[in-house]
């Protein structure tokens, strides 16, 4: 250190500085920003609806369970029992995930049960419960769909009910499903599945 | 040796940087009391080096997660003790956070000038349950994915969390981008988070120095070695009661593979989230019980050092934070107390009261699931140790398995009816199941047989026993176990039969029907009476049963056996129970071979030949026939 020569002081000259600091901040950002941006948006292609390989694009059962898709097949209606009993199916679909493309593959389930008053009518309800997403089941003597995390329950018709001594977090019904209606007049049961938000009082579709 | 150590310290500074962390004073001494954040740190690297190793075994992918984590529980050597010492850890952690927390708040640790390092702190708390959180989900088994859609679902309700939600678990459906973001997260993104956080905690610790308690106690001591001594000492107790559990657990909880259609109805959170789960239940609003409720616990815990600067202040903080926890603690409990209630009390019975029902039957659903999930998770066990694990996965095998698939296909489309428990009670479904459901009079007929063992030997003695046979085990629930007024069973010919014919039997009637019950069971062909068929069949035990199925007791008057006997009202018994008798009686029970207009309630599952039509394919109903013989129990 001693042999070194001695320097000026730095310079305090304001302009000169400013610039340089604003150099520094511009270069800095964009090298920071610019790894990092490509980052996030490859992070917020999760928001980005999924498309199918092109060679099954017109095969249309149904994107994915978000249910962009068309109808799609449950059951036919003498596979469900004629007491009201509600049936649990399976539905299966064209499954988009991530880097795997599956045709009809089981992606959730629904209840399905005969309503009493007419021949050939029936319910359709998602297997979710509204609440938190758990599966309802039905109760053990058949007359009600019960959650078993946190005491939802719903009579077979899906409306909310009170078990005893317990509150109902549920905020809405369960949720149900329209059927196509030609379909149904031949006796197969068709819908247009998807998966709805949980804990809110109104059913719209999961983003 | 002293050269090179001046050499280094000439470049480096090393002595230096040494004494600095070393030679701390700590005023009053080194005491016990301050160990819990060393121990924090200490459980904090544990979890850094073993995460790692584990991480080197880990494969995140739906087809490979529960895979990778069978390899590390079951094949690789010490595998299953490295996962349970990074799992129960994982516990320690937890519980000492609250541990610290009250220690910095009783002894005022939190005011000015410390508040951002009790800001830190907090911060470093919510990243470990976070990482709690994140992890509970990687071995892709039915409670860690069940648990956590429960978790996701709720971020969905605060303002955008949609969003954040469909990003975090990268589509709107749980999948393999939920894997690779959760595994990000929990061994990159919150790692080093804690340790940026935990940095600026130390720092700032260090340069306010130790909030010491009493310290006119005793004499200053350095950080080195004193309070080095009990930090290390304190950790070391607390590995070996953490070793302590992994030994006695067999290392962490794993369960059956998570399958997106098949619900998991114990999902529960780790121990140290139910008392949020519970929380959950309190409110009718989601979003008050989820967010606002939570979120204003941890707004109180941020505000503490504002709130503490007066004297008042800081006795109301001691005040909430001791609320705080015993809030917790009483709403963990009380999570327990109601999933347990059915081991701890005995059914309540129709005179209970309804919400001592209502808990019995929850509790009562809630612990068969959980040993539904058992059975499934040891079955998958087997399945992978047998056969080895599929390239397309671990549930393309059990989507294949009778034990797997028998099971649940009864659950759902039996059970309402069946009962399938063997004589402690174990198993799942009839109604005597939800013995607070039962009506009041006892007049109609509510269930169906007991199927557990059926087939076998022994099924077969209960059902010919002039009580058991009225018994809800067997035909007590149908309608052919219904007395008229007069005491006849109207539509039960075969329990009046055993009444009539088989209550009072001498000692060689006794072996005769024994014979009749060897010889018929031997019909089944069950696997796990193989051994004792061959027997019977060498000793002449099965022609002597026959005999006496046809002369001694007249059973071929109504039933058909192999070519001869029988009558409309009664099933045939050839094959009895084997696989395709059993198929067949499911598929439809109305057939000639069964009971015809004796049937009771039994619904025929496959009457069609349009398969579309039919409530179970051939598929299920063979799993079914297979599981109830627990032909596949043991594998070949």
């Amino acid at each position: 250190m001693k042999n070194e020569p001695s320097h000026p002081r730095p310079s305090e000259d304001d302009r000169r500085n400013a610039l340089t600091a604003i150099g520094a901040l511009i270069t800095g950002f964009l090298g920071a920003i610019i790894p990092a941006g490509v980052g996030v948006v490859t992070l917020l292609d999760s928001l980005r609806q999924r498309p199918k390989p092109r060679a099954f694009r017109d095969n249309n059962s149904g994107v994915n369970s978000s249910g962009t898709g068309d109808y799609v097949r449950i059951a036919h209606v003498d596979a469900v029992p004629p007491d009201g009993q509600p049936r649990r199916f399976t539905v299966r679909m064209d499954q988009v995930d991530a880097w795997n493309f599956t045709a009809d593959y089981p992606v959730g389930a629904v209840y399905v049960r005969r309503t009493k008053e007419g021949e050939g009518k029936v319910q359709v309800f998602h297997s979710t419960c509204p609440h938190a997403g758990c599966s309802v089941a039905p109760s053990v003597d058949g007359q009600a769909f019960h959650c078993p995390c946190h005491n939802s329950a719903f009579d077979l018709e899906g409306k909310r009910v009170v078990k005893t001594g317990k509150e109902n977090p549920s905020p809405r019904d369960l949720d149900q499903f329209d059927c196509d209606p030609e379909k149904l007049a031949e006796g197969e049961i068709w819908i247009r599945f998807q998966n709805f938000e949980t804990g809110e009082e109104e059913k719209k579709p999961m983003l | 040796m002293k050269q090179l150590f001046e050499w280094i310290d000439n470049r480096t500074g090393i002595r230096g940087l040494l004494h600095e962390a070393l030679y701390e004073p700590v005023p009053g001494g080194s005491r016990w009391r301050y160990v819990t954040g060393s121990m924090l740190v200490m459980c904090f690297v544990t979890q850094a080096i073993t995460g790692i190793l584990l991480w080197m075994s880990y494969s995140p992918g739906a087809q490979n997660a529960w895979e990778s984590v069978y390899a590390i529980q079951f094949q690789i050597t010490g595998g299953w003790f490295l996962r349970g010492i990074h799992h129960f850890t994982a516990h320690a952690m937890v519980v000492l956070l609250p541990i610290h927390l009250l220690q910095v708040v009783v002894d005022r640790a939190y005011v000015a000038p410390r508040e951002f390092n009790y800001w830190l702190g907090l911060v470093l708390m919510l990243i470990v349950m976070a990482l709690g959180l994140t992890g509970y989900l990687l071995p892709w088994d039915q409670k860690g994915y069940w648990a956590t859609k429960v978790a996701t679902n709720l971020i969905g309700l605060s303002p955008g969390g949609a969003y954040i939600r469909k990003i975090v678990v990268g589509g709107s459906d749980y999948g393999q981008y939920t894997l690779t973001h959760f595994f990000a997260l929990h061994a990159g993104i919150l790692p080093a988070l804690l340790v940026i956080v935990l940095i600026g905690h130390l720092a700032l610790f260090r340069k306010h120095g130790i909030k010491a308690y009493r310290p006119e106690l005793g004499n200053d001591e350095f950080f080195w070695p004193y309070q080095v001594w009990k930090d290390s000492l304190a950790f070391f107790v607390l590995l070996v009661v953490i070793c302590g559990f992994v030994w006695w657990e067999g290392g962490a909880e794993f369960g059956a593979p998570a399958d997106p259609t098949e619900a998991y109805k114990a999902a529960r959170p780790e121990w140290y989230f139910l008392f949020l789960f519970q929380l959950l239940k309190k409110f009718k609003s989601e979003f008050v019980g989820a967010i606002v409720v939570p979120g204003l616990m941890m707004l109180f815990l941020f505000a503490l050092p504002i709130i503490g600067r007066k004297r008042i202040g800081h006795r109301l903080n001691v005040g909430m934070i001791v609320l705080l926890i015993c809030g917790a603690v009483y709403l963990t409990g009380e999570a327990m107390y109601d999933d347990r209630y059915s081991e701890w009390y005995s059914a309540p019975g129709a005179k209970g009261s309804k919400k001592a029902q209502q808990l019995y039957s929850d509790s009562k659903e809630y612990l068969d699931s959980v040993e539904i999930g058992e059975t499934e998770s040891h079955r998958a066990q087997i399945l992978a140790q047998e056969f080895g694990i599929p390239k397309e996965g671990m549930l393309s095998r059990l989507r294949v398995d009778s034990e797997i698939m028998g099971a649940r296909l009864f659950r759902e489309r039996c059970a309402s009816c069946h009962a399938y428990r063997d004589s402690s009670g174990k198993g799942f479904g009839g109604l005597a199941a939800a013995e607070g459901d039962a009506t009041e009079d006892n007049s109609a007929p509510l269930g169906a047989p007991n199927l557990y063992g059926f087939g076998s030997r022994a099924w077969l003695t209960g059902f010919l026993h002039p009580e058991k046979i009225v018994s809800s085990d067997y035909f007590g629930d149908t309608a052919h176990g219904q007395k008229d007024a007069d005491g006849d069973y109207p539509s039960g010919g075969m329990v009046a039969y055993v009444h009539e014919n088989l209550a009072e039997l001498d000692e060689t009637g006794k072996k005769s029907l024994q014979d009749v019950v060897v010889a018929l069971s031997a019909e089944a062909g069950l696997v796990q009476q193989k051994g004792a068929d061959e027997q019977a069949r060498q000793d002449g035990t099965i022609p002597r049963g026959i005999d006496a199925f046809q002369n001694t007791f007249k059973c071929s008057d109504c039933h058909r056996l192999g070519e001869s006997g029988g009558t409309d009202t009664a099933p045939d018994l050839t094959g009895w129970s084997s696989e395709k008798w059993l198929i067949g009686m499911i598929s439809n029970p109305i057939h000639e071979s069964f009971y015809q207009e004796t049937n009771d309630r039994m619904p025929g599952f496959a009457t069609s030949e349009d398969p579309d039509k039919n409530l179970l394919t051939p598929d299920q109903i063979r799993f079914i026939a297979r599981w109830l013989r627990q032909d596949d129990v043991v594998l070949p």
